[in-house]
């Protein structure tokens, strides 16, 4: 009865985590009013994936790691831009952090101050991690998350599907799931 | 029996090997109680440190990753801490540790955010869980592991693989690789057990190999304790008190005895215990107990000075009122440069005293020696197995007639002209075989000129010198015998004595008649004489001249008037009263002279038939007013050899004593009865005298033979009467002497006399007697 007992707190319990790890965080639309520049790569390349980061977000982490092994493959062909969340009031200290630590130690990876989270709310990045896909024309051609669950490395949809679209192939989707904290509170409009 | 050894062996072993799997097993759960409780540590660490806080935006909250950690990490030691604290080894223990172990894999890889490298906690969990050394406790990790993928990758493929289509053999893949590390692990845990095994049985032999070095050990460190205990203690053990000194003087060490010693001896203790000065004490109680002590620590100085190799002094000490004799020995002490002599002391007081007392003894012995060699009774001492004489006395050289060379190379059948060597052992065999503790009998020896003399012997063993011998105590009974003879004469006179007033009387009664008639022949023979003169006148011539008629009337008137008739009948009468009075008196007289008769040395023969009569003659006043005389005597008994005057005095002796048995017993006026009766029976005269007096009890007819035993009242007796009586019939005749006697009814004598007495052993008759009496 208590192995019964203690068997069924435990299993709740890790069906409460993986649940919290599963539920993925909100994907916006791109604004209007994001600009073609926003969503052409440069020349050079015929891709352009933009990221989205709340410097703070600890799940953010297993995103960058998934983001610096697709650019292992991908980073002839994608021009990647990290957008990092940064609020107007906040000094420098608010982007020395360990995910920025990461993120600089990622290469090939254009990284950009995103001033109180304009852009990314342009551009429907509502979710730390969440990544969106363009390509020559600053056609959006995927939405979502690299990773499979909350903070989980790991084979994922969403780099599954980038994969498949750089290297030509159809995806089976064109966008996934994108789990990470929320980059800014609520949606504000765009101006 | 050998198997049986072997199988319990195995259980032995079987035994270890389980206590020693559960010991591991009961340290492995310890092991993972800590280490979960550090994996929960790290894990809520891992999320503090990894995802403290989820954002959104400006604002933070607590990440869910550390409620995670805190609750599902608690959540997951809990069950585990709590069967390893109560049911530690228990297999449900490991079973829960190792899910519990498991799922904190899965746990820390949901904190470290999926890590790679956070995976391997799995495998190090499995790896861990082998030390459990049981198989099955990768049952349920595995197990875990296996549907955790299984049923995720079927229901929730997303969650562990990342994708939505993963292939079910990826399933299979990652437990697969669990599998192929946990089939290693297994191996691992068989080749654990296999070692754990063989540990066992090493434990085992390393059980038996100390169980048996063990006693080993433990018998020889007893051996070596009881040793270094006797070494301790044989000082201490000795009776003798011994102190070691130094070259000074000065006790470096004592034992038990000595500081009983030093106690025990007052004032001078303290003087006495190590670290004093001996010496120095023996000096200072010189003063006191004399120069012995002096002359003890004078012999000290000589040992230590190595003036002598060894000194005994025996010397006396006063302790309180008893004075006490100690031999010191003072010895060199070698093998020690601080130690110079040892002094032990025994107390021979009890010695001193014994060989004061032996010398006392010796000169006792040699003075009581003195006294019997020059003895004049005479003392022989002859060798059991020769029969030679060992030694002798003055006294018996002096009895003999030889001198003490003479004699040592005599024997006792020398001096005994009885015996020969064979009669002189078969005498001495009862003695020799413990029969009896002494010999006595009497017998004659002969002196060097050839003349015997009577001796009483007293013989018994002894070892003289180491040599078993015969001691003979030899009285020379001459004297003994002359005085027996005059006191045997003497009580026979007093038997007369009382008696010669009866006797008297008895000589008295026909005296009276035979004076009687005397005097009538007196007054008679006148008229008879006349008679006759006047017959013998008328038978002259002138008478012849007488008519015959005148004659005859003058004879008739001559008869008439000297009553002729008369005188005719009594005359004869007178006579004949006379010569039975005479006879009567003759033979009363007899009687006494043969009763008063000193007898002789030799035997006669006499016919007791004869002897019973007189005997009851001369006492016949002393019975014939208390009893009947019934005399029943044999006329066929055959005359005896014997000593005719003294066995007078036994029957004597008898009849007295039955009269005044009778007398005492019985009412005046009635007359008891007294019968003398004699017989032949089996070659021997018996004479039995029997009377109705009281008789006796018991107490005194053991004794009426003792000298100078008596019932009677003083005066009336001396106690001898029997005593010498008994000597005479036993003794003298080598006859028996017996006493029947009922208390009430009466008494009877019996004396037994062989016909020839010469032929009897009165040794042998002695011992008949006394077996009798006894």
């Amino acid at each position: 009865m208590l192995l019964f007992a203690w068997g069924s707190l435990v299993a709740c319990s890790f069906a409460y985590l993986n649940n919290y790890n599963q539920t993925p965080g909100e994907i916006g639309s791109i604004s209007a009013e994001a600009s073609l520049p926003l969503r052409r790569p440069p020349a050079e390349k015929q891709w352009l994936l933009s990221m989205g980061i709340h410097p703070q977000c600890p799940c953010t982490r297993a995103s960058l790691a998934e983001l610096e092994r697709l650019m292992v493959h991908l980073d002839r062909l994608v021009h990647t831009r990290v957008y990092v969340f940064k609020p107007s009031e906040t000094d420098s200290s608010w982007l020395e952090t360990p995910l920025m630590k990461k993120l600089y130690g990622v290469a090939g990876v254009e990284i950009l101050l995103d001033q109180d989270g304009q852009i990314a709310n342009q551009l429907g990045i509502l979710t730390s991690g969440g990544v969106m896909l363009f390509d020559r024309e600053g056609q959006l051609k995927f939405r979502g998350g690299l990773t499979s669950s909350r903070g989980h490395e790991g084979d994922s949809l969403g780099t599954q599907a980038i994969r498949e679209l750089v290297y030509g192939r159809n995806p089976l989707q064109h966008h996934a799931p994108v789990y990470g904290c929320k980059i800014i509170a609520k949606r504000e409009p765009l101006q | 029996m050998k198997t049986e050894a072997f199988r319990l062996e195995a259980e032995i072993k079987e035994s270890i090997f389980e206590r020693e799997l559960r010991e591991l097993q009961r340290l492995t759960d310890r092991v993972f109680g800590y280490l979960l409780v550090a994996q929960w540590f790290f894990g809520v660490g891992c999320a503090v440190i990894i995802s403290p806080k989820t954002w959104e935006g400006m604002s933070s909250t607590t990440h869910t990753h550390v409620w995670a950690a805190i609750v599902v990490g608690g959540a997951l030691v809990s069950l585990p801490l709590w069967l390893i604290w109560k049911f530690p080894g228990e297999p449900l223990t490991r079973w829960v540790v190792a899910s519990a172990q498991v799922m904190f894999s899965g746990l820390l890889i949901h904190l470290m955010g999926g890590r790679i490298e956070a995976h391997f906690h799995v495998f190090g969990s499995l790896a861990l869980l082998a030390f459990y050394r049981d198989a099955y406790v990768f049952l349920p990790a595995v197990a875990l592991i296996f549907l955790d993928h299984l049923f995720r990758g079927l229901f929730w493929p997303e969650s562990v693989f990342g994708v939505f289509t993963p292939s079910v053999w990826r399933a299979f893949e990652h437990a697969g690789w669990v599998l192929f590390e946990t089939i290693f692990l297994l191996w691992g845990i068989h080749q654990g057990r296999e070692h754990l095994r063989k540990l066992s049985q090493l434990q085992l032999s390393l059980m038996k190999e100390r169980d048996s070095l063990e006693g080993r050990v433990q018998q020889r460190t007893s051996e070596v304790a009881r040793a270094r205990d006797y070494s301790e203690h044989v000082l201490d053990s000795l009776d003798a008190a011994i102190c070691i000194l130094d070259c000074e003087g000065k006790i470096l060490s004592i034992n038990h005895a000595w500081r009983e010693f030093a106690e025990s001896n007052g004032s001078g203790a303290r003087s006495c215990f190590e670290f004093e000065n001996f010496l120095h004490a023996c000096d200072a109680a010189a003063e006191i107990q004399g120069k012995a002590v002096s002359d003890l620590a004078a012999a000290i100085r000589v040992v230590i000075e190595a003036q002598a190799e060894t000194r005994v002094v025996e010397y006396p000490y006063h302790s309180g009122s008893k004075m006490r004799w100690f031999q010191a020995r003072i010895a060199p002490f070698v093998g020690d440069d601080e130690a110079a002599v040892v002094v032990a002391h025994v107390d021979v007081t009890e010695r001193v005293i014994a060989t004061r007392s032996f010398v006392e003894q010796s000169r006792r012995a040699t003075s009581l020696a003195q006294i019997i060699h020059e003895s004049p009774n005479e003392v022989y001492i002859f060798s059991q197995a020769d029969l030679r004489f060992e030694e002798v006395n003055q006294g018996a050289c002096e009895a003999t007639g030889y001198n003490r060379k003479e004699l040592l190379r005599m024997t006792p059948v020398d001096l005994k002209s009885e015996f020969d060597s064979c009669t002189f052992r078969q005498h001495l065999e009862p003695l020799r075989q413990d029969q009896v503790s002494m010999l006595e009998f009497q017998t004659i020896h002969r002196r060097k000129g050839g003349e015997t003399y009577p001796v009483q012997v007293k013989l018994n063993k002894s070892v003289f010198q180491g040599v078993p011998v015969y001691v003979a105590f030899v009285t020379d009974l001459t004297a003994v015998q002359q005085l027996e003879h005059q006191l045997s004469q003497a009580q026979k006179l007093e038997s007369i004595g009382q008696l010669a007033a009866g006797v008297a009387h008895e000589i008295n009664t026909p005296m009276q008649f035979i004076g009687s008639n005397i005097e009538f022949f007196q007054q008679s023979m006148p008229q008879v004489l006349h008679l006759v003169d006047q017959m013998r006148e008328w038978l002259g011539k002138e008478a012849i001249d007488t008519e015959p008629e005148s004659r005859l009337l003058a004879l008739q008137e001559l008869l008439d008037q000297k009553r002729y008739d008369f005188l005719r009948e009594q005359i004869p009468a007178a006579i004949e009263d006379c010569a039975e009075g005479v006879q009567r008196v003759v033979e009363i007289v007899s009687a006494m002279k043969a009763f008063s008769h000193p007898g002789t040395q030799d035997k006669s023969m006499a016919n007791l038939n004869e002897m019973l009569s007189s005997a009851s003659i001369v006492s016949r006043n002393r019975w014939k007013f208390v009893a009947e005389m019934q005399l029943e005597l044999d006329p066929q008994a055959p005359e005896v050899l014997c000593h005719p005057a003294e066995l007078n005095q036994v029957w004597l002796n008898l009849i007295v004593n039955a009269a005044d048995a009778i007398a005492e017993n019985h009412p005046e006026g009635e007359l008891g009865k007294i019968w003398l009766r004699s017989y032949f029976e089996q070659e021997q005269l018996v004479i039995e005298c029997e009377d109705t007096g009281g008789g006796m009890p018991d107490s005194i007819v053991q004794r009426v033979f003792d000298p100078f035993f008596t019932t009677k009242d003083v005066g009336k007796g001396t106690g001898q009467g029997l005593a010498i009586a008994h000597d005479i019939v036993v003794n003298r005749h080598g006859g028996t002497f017996e006493v029947e006697s009922t208390e009430g009814q009466g008494s009877l004598f019996r004396v037994c006399l062989p016909l020839s007495s010469d032929d009897a052993d009165p040794a042998d008759a002695e011992s008949l007697v006394e077996s009798k009496l006894a």
